[in-house]
């Protein structure tokens, strides 16, 4: 690899780590770190590849995924405890609680504002799924947190 | 209330903006500077893993609330003085793919019938969301491994996370959209039978056999089931990373709740695996994995990530799980442990080392680690899965990485006193194989002194002993034996057998041996192959050793191996011919000589041509 191209990927890292990161974490939890490291140690390895992808968000995103091992359930953090005192209680658990699915499509479309192409490829499915997905995913999270905070 | 979109862009900013501070630019590892000290090493391409690694897996500052220990206190066993840094090595071999593709391993264990490996299958081409299917792995000797097929899997689960051997069964944990499924087989892993469904709740990430019962640990704490069927979770919470037996207590490493990515690793210990107390604190955990705990050596080992970027894994020691010390000094540069395993008189690391390939340590006294050898390993993939027969450890890892590592203890060291037959120091090989059992020492084989003295007085007559008898014609005595049929090639002539008794070589009073010898051309047993049965006490053949000699060894021999499934052991030649004793019964074998470099010379096989004397009560006349 030339000069130019590590510098060329580190500039490629500057701006899809911290995407990467907060992608992951939707599956991966506190793992994200360890399932982006190895994304972007295959992007290296593969460097002549991957600048030459369309979306190669997706593509990483999914070589994360099947690099590290998948917890049952990801764990993520209470809203309160990073400081969100606007973001529901109840936000995270109800997330947690969907269908890897639903949840993954919602979080990488809601939380991560991915485009439904880029979370298409990521899932390995059509536009039209991750919109169905999305919008279960959101009538679920909506009816929980209306019941949460009715209660 | 917000919108729930806008909720979630809001959290989903906050948990990227928490997990970006765990690699903050201090600590950083810029690429240009891995680069340059990787690639003119190496002569090869960056391995990014290691700079990403470095960058994101960048651990906090470590709080040290150790007790300063500066007495080591227990007694130290130097495990085995005579295996070099080079024999360590040597003992590790790599099994490329040895688990099929589209296939993930969680867990692996050791039990009496073999290794056993866990895990899930997933679609070849398919989603990534797509249901995957439970996946198990046997192997008899941790080198050739074949995945027991769908029908011997019971239940509706999508994968199998933890599998632990307790009371001669194995048992499994899996996960099911009812909970946690638990299953155990008694056949080896052959087959399975499930044992009932727990709350999902349940941890099973991990399953340990203890005295307690079965224990399982994981996310969610610790639970613990007399009989694998009745459970009680308890009082720990928090991510349990390991639980060990140490003495009267059990002690559990637990990284505890924090944010999305740290939390504080403690020490806790109980009695009755429900009661915990808290103990000491090991400092902050790291984004992920990289920490465990196991007892060897009298003491309690530990390891939690690397301080900073690019160091190493933490290496932790205590004598009573109370007080511990930070005893990381020796640990290869950049190494990171993810497992700790007793081997033999050895504790094993296996992990991923400072160029992103899956690594393995060995020390023999927690001081100095031997790494594992080129293998021609590739980056990517850590060996976070270990088990060991005692023997013999295999590693394998949980990502895309498919090659098995293993590693054999070396022989037991030689004895160092001075023993008449012994040959010199100087006269013994300068490599000596590994992953066949101990040496044993002609000088030292527990059998009447007739033993050595016959077998060279065989060798050096060049003729056949006298009393001897015909198998076709065996007025024996006092025992009667039965020869095995074998074919013609590898036997192909009649073989003769001699009785002696601890005198001599006659047959007129109770024999104690029955010799196979070579018969009149000489060609039933070439390369001068003997079989020996000795009987230690008259009218029992339950505590018998059946003595396998060689005699005729190539020039230049240093030493030889004999393999069979009743022995594994090396000799090192005794006035030109060894014998290595099998305890009980005979069994075929193979045996290689090699030379003092470790080449092989020759191989012989040894096919069990009679099964051994059985008493033969006396007939009135």
């Amino acid at each position: 690899m030339t000069g130019r191209d590590v510098d060329e990927f580190e500039e490629f890292v500057r701006d899809a780590r911290p995407r990467l990161l907060r992608a992951l974490a939707g599956i991966r939890g506190r793992d994200a770190g360890e399932a982006a490291a190895e994304a972007l140690g295959y992007a290296w390895e593969h460097w002549d590849e991957v600048r030459g992808m369309k979306n190669p968000m997706g593509y990483l995103y999914r070589v994360g995924q099947s690099r590290t091992r998948p917890r049952r359930t990801p764990t993520l953090p209470p809203s309160s405890s990073i400081g969100l005192p606007e973001v529901e209680p109840g936000l995270v658990p109800a997330l947690l609680r969907l269908p890897d699915s639903q949840r993954t499509a919602v979080w990488l479309v809601h939380a991560c504002e991915w485009s439904y192409a880029e979370v298409a490829q990521a899932m390995d499915t059509t536009t039209s799924m991750v919109g169905n997905h999305v919008s279960r995913a959101l009538e679920r999270l909506r009816r929980e947190l209306e019941v949460e905070s009715r209660a | 209330m917000l919108e729930v979109e806008e909720q979630l862009r809001r959290y989903g900013a906050a948990v990227e903006a928490q997990l970006l501070r765990q690699g903050s630019p201090e600590n950083e590892v810029r690429l240009g500077e891995m680069s340059a000290r990787h690639v003119p090493r190496a002569g090869r391409r960056v391995r990014a893993l290691t700079v990403c690694a470095a960058t994101f897996v960048v651990i906090l500052v470590v709080a040290l609330v150790v007790r300063s220990v500066d007495d080591r206190g227990t007694s130290r066993v130097v495990s085995n003085p005579a295996a070099t840094p080079e024999q360590l090595a040597d003992g590790w071999v790599r099994v490329p793919n040895a688990i099929g593709p589209n296939s993930f391993v969680n867990d692996a264990t050791s039990g009496p019938s073999g290794f056993v490996a866990v895990g899930y299958n997933t679609a070849p081409e398919g989603s990534v969301t797509d249901p995957t299917t439970p996946a198990i792995w046997r192997s008899d000797d941790g080198a050739v491994w074949s995945q027991v097929p769908a029908a011997g899997l019971p239940g509706n689960v999508t994968a199998v996370d933890a599998i632990t051997s307790w009371r001669d069964e194995f048992w499994a944990s899996a996960t099911s959209p009812d909970g946690t499924e638990f299953w155990n087989s008694s056949d080896g892993g052959r087959t399975w039978n499930p044992q009932g469904n727990v709350p999902a709740a349940l941890s099973h990430d991990r399953l340990v056999a203890d005295s307690l019962g079965l224990v399982a640990y994981g996310d969610n704490g610790v639970a613990v089931s007399p009989d694998g069927h009745d459970w009680q979770q308890g009082d720990l919470t928090g991510e349990v990373k390991a639980v060990v037996r140490h003495g009267a207590d059990l002690f559990a490493l637990v990284g505890e709740p924090g944010d999305v990515a740290s939390g504080d690793h403690a020490v806790f210990t109980s009695t009755d695996a429900i009661h915990w107390t808290r103990g000491a604190d090991l400092g902050l955990t790291a984004p992920s994995g990289g920490s465990t705990l196991t007892s060897w050596n009298g003491e309690l080992w530990a390891t939690t990530p690397p301080e900073t970027a690019g160091a190493s894994t933490q290496v932790w020691r205590s004598p009573d799980g109370k007080t511990w010390t930070l005893d990381s000094a020796s640990v290869p540069a950049g190494a990171w442990f993810d497992t700790l395993t007793p081997t033999g008189s050895y504790l094993v690391a296996t992990g991923v080392d400072a160029t992103s390939r899956p690594g393995g340590w060995v020390t023999a006294d927690g001081d100095a680690w031997t790494s594992m050898p080129e293998l021609n390993r590739q980056p990517g993939g850590r060996l976070n899965i270990a088990a060991s027969n005692g023997t013999t450890l295999v590693a394998l890892s949980t990502s895309e990485l498919k090659d098995v590592y293993m590693w054999h203890a070396p022989p037991a060291p030689a004895p160092t006193t001075s023993v008449d037959d012994q040959p010199p120091v100087t006269e013994r090989p300068a490599v000596v194989p590994s992953g066949v059992g101990e040496e044993i020492s002609l000088a030292e084989v527990p059998t009447p002194a007739t033993m050595g003295a016959v077998l060279r007085s065989l060798v050096a007559s060049g003729t056949k002993p006298i009393s001897i008898r015909a198998r076709s014609n065996p007025p024996v005595t006092f025992f009667r034996g039965t020869e095995v049929p074998s074919d013609s090639t590898s036997l192909p002539g009649e073989c003769l057998f001699v009785e002696s008794n601890s005198s001599g070589l006659i047959a007129s009073t109770p024999p104690t041996t029955v010799q196979q010898t070579p018969n009149a051309t000489g060609d039933c047993n070439a390369n001068g192959l003997i079989q020996v049965f000795h009987y230690p006490h008259f009218g029992s053949a339950l505590d018998a050793t059946i003595f396998y000699g060689w005699s005729v060894l190539p020039a230049g021999t240093a030493y030889v191996t004999y393999r069979s499934d009743a022995l594994t052991a090396w000799e090192v030649p005794l006035s030109g011919h060894v014998v290595f004793p099998v305890p009980t019964r005979p069994a075929a074998g193979t045996l290689d000589a090699y030379n003092h470099d470790g080449e092989l010379l020759q191989e012989v096989s040894f096919p069990m041509v009679y099964n051994g004397a059985s008493y033969l009560p006396p007939v009135a006349p």
